[in-house]
């Protein structure tokens, strides 16, 4: 069954640039993907219009069997949970707890059902522990994670992270590698962190210049060099895909 | 500290644990019962200073930040010391200077009462959270567009401190000169940056919210439990006698 179904999608910024030009995507229930580009591709863009945050210029969204349009946009951004990539745009309450609880209160939640959703979401990231403590005052791997949370606690269909990786150190990012393993059950991962794409995600897509330039299993993706080069993206100096792929399968 | 926190001072004392509604109706009833003191009784005034300092006193404030936090009142200040030699009537002598005795009063009466309303609100400021004072004057049924504007008011004037300091910083580690005038210029051609990056930064921030579920109200009602007898009573009982003393001085004066 399939959980987002893009079609002919475009959007023109009012500036004139043409961000997205036509793409054409269909994710299936429970599958991870990562959407790859480099810088300026339309990545940013093609997520914001998931959760309807952006009006399109053409075609369409639709999460699961509901269109993205003015009236149903509270049902789809619970659907879609996004995790934007600065915490510091998304954590906004004065404590963790609270801001956690800021989606599910949206939706209606209130008492101890939202508290209920609240620790448990806290608890699927680890962070049970700092619930009472102002956001700003975590470490940036803590924040990712309270802002995973925060998305999380809605009990989201598609889990969207813009680049989750950036900015954390190796041990932090693996953990949150093992948190989205085992929290998001369709994963959209925005990235051009190609090693975090190949752990985390089974399918990759290339966005280049607001179109879908490639799309097939991440390990083909990477593998192919010269799509690679093409298109602005190049595996980390000293990466190689054979161990990784062997660490893999262990 | 940034602005977000406000003047608030983390703690767990009894002041603390009171009800951000129950502290506001204090509050306001406090001020109330100072305003309605005639300036002759001196020593109400006295009392009610003696009333706020054991609040600090339980709150665990210090005298330093009470004071250095008062000095938002300087401007009634500087008119409460102007009065004496403004204002016409009977002429009395202290020392050298010749001043109004009425004036003397009126001064007297703005100081003392601007004083006392100031450290009342720090009491409120100093133990609860800007969060908890928005929850609590929802609760009180404060319309909610006025707490929405003061939600984001609060939210943005934390984002746009941020923007300055951070291009601040930038500024320092390519060699500007911090001191006094010379950063005016590098500030004022700025500004019109600072308000781009803000507004642009509130559209990232407002879209992370309307991701969501955000539709324009807050769930600033999720917090505050809703306050007991024992909470209510707590709270009053400082306006209780603060409103005893103005009567009593009305009264009897």
């Amino acid at each position: 069954m399939s959980a987002l179904q893009i079609s002919g999608l475009e959007h023109v910024y009012p500036d004139g640039h043409r961000a997205l030009d036509g793409v054409d995507l269909e994710v299936r229930e429970g599958e991870r993907v990562a959407i790859l580009g480099p810088n300026g591709a339309g990545k940013t863009t093609l997520m914001l219009h998931l959760a309807g945050l952006l009006t399109a210029t053409a075609g369409t969204v639709s999460v699961g069997e509901v269109k993205v349009e003015r009236k149903t946009l509270a049902e789809i951004r619970r659907r879609v949970g996004i995790v934007f990539q600065s915490p510091d745009d998304q954590l906004f309450m004065p404590t963790v707890a609270d801001d956690v609880g800021f989606g599910p209160a949206n939706l209606g939640l209130r008492g101890p059902e939202l508290a209920a959703r609240v620790a448990a979401a806290l608890a699927d990231v680890g962070l049970s522990d700092l619930a009472d403590r102002p956001p700003h005052h975590l470490s940036v791997g803590q924040q990712r994670r309270a802002a995973l949370a925060g998305v999380l606690a809605m009990r989201p269909d598609i889990v969207v992270c813009d680049e989750p990786s950036a900015n954390l150190d190796p041990a932090a990012r693996r953990d949150l590698a093992a948190i989205l393993q085992a929290t998001a059950p369709t994963l959209l991962l925005v990235t051009h962190d190609l090693p975090y794409a190949l752990q985390l995600c089974e399918r990759a897509v290339i966005l280049d210049a607001g179109r879908v330039a490639a799309d097939g299993p991440t390990a083909e993706i990477l593998a192919d060099t010269e799509l690679l080069q093409r298109h602005r993206l190049e595996l980390p100096f000293g990466f190689s895909l054979e161990t990784a792929l062997a660490a893999m399968r262990a | 500290m940034s602005p977000v926190d406000g003047l608030y001072r983390p703690g767990d004392s009894p002041v603390h644990r009171l009800r951000p509604q129950v502290k506001i109706v204090a509050l306001v009833a406090f001020t109330c019962a100072i305003a309605a003191t005639p300036r002759e009784a001196v020593w109400a005034f006295g009392a009610y200073a003696l009333l706020i300092a054991g609040l600090f006193a339980l709150a665990r404030v210090p005298l330093g930040w009470v004071l250095s936090r008062s000095l938002v009142e300087s401007p009634f200040l500087v008119l409460a010391l102007a009065f004496p030699f403004m204002v016409e009537g009977p002429a009395v002598h202290l020392g050298f200077l010749t001043v109004s005795e009425p004036g003397l009063w009126a001064g007297w009466n703005l100081l003392a009462k601007a004083t006392l309303g100031v450290w009342a609100a720090l009491v409120l400021a100093a133990t609860t959270p800007i969060a908890g004072v928005l929850a609590g004057l929802s609760r009180l049924r404060c319309p909610e567009i006025l707490l929405q504007i003061t939600a984001f008011a609060i939210r943005y004037a934390h984002l746009t401190v941020a923007e300055v300091t951070q291009m601040r910083l930038a500024r320092l580690a390519r060699c500007d000169d911090p001191r006094f005038l010379w950063q005016a210029g590098a500030l004022a051609r700025s500004l019109g940056v600072v308000f781009i990056r803000s507004f642009e930064r509130g559209e990232r921030v407002w879209q992370a919210m309307a991701a969501r579920g955000y539709t324009g109200r807050l769930p600033l009602d999720v917090g505050p439990a809703p306050a007991g007898a024992l909470q209510w009573s707590a709270a009053l009982a400082a306006p209780a006698l603060a409103a005893g003393i103005a009567a009593w001085a009305a009264v009897f004066a």
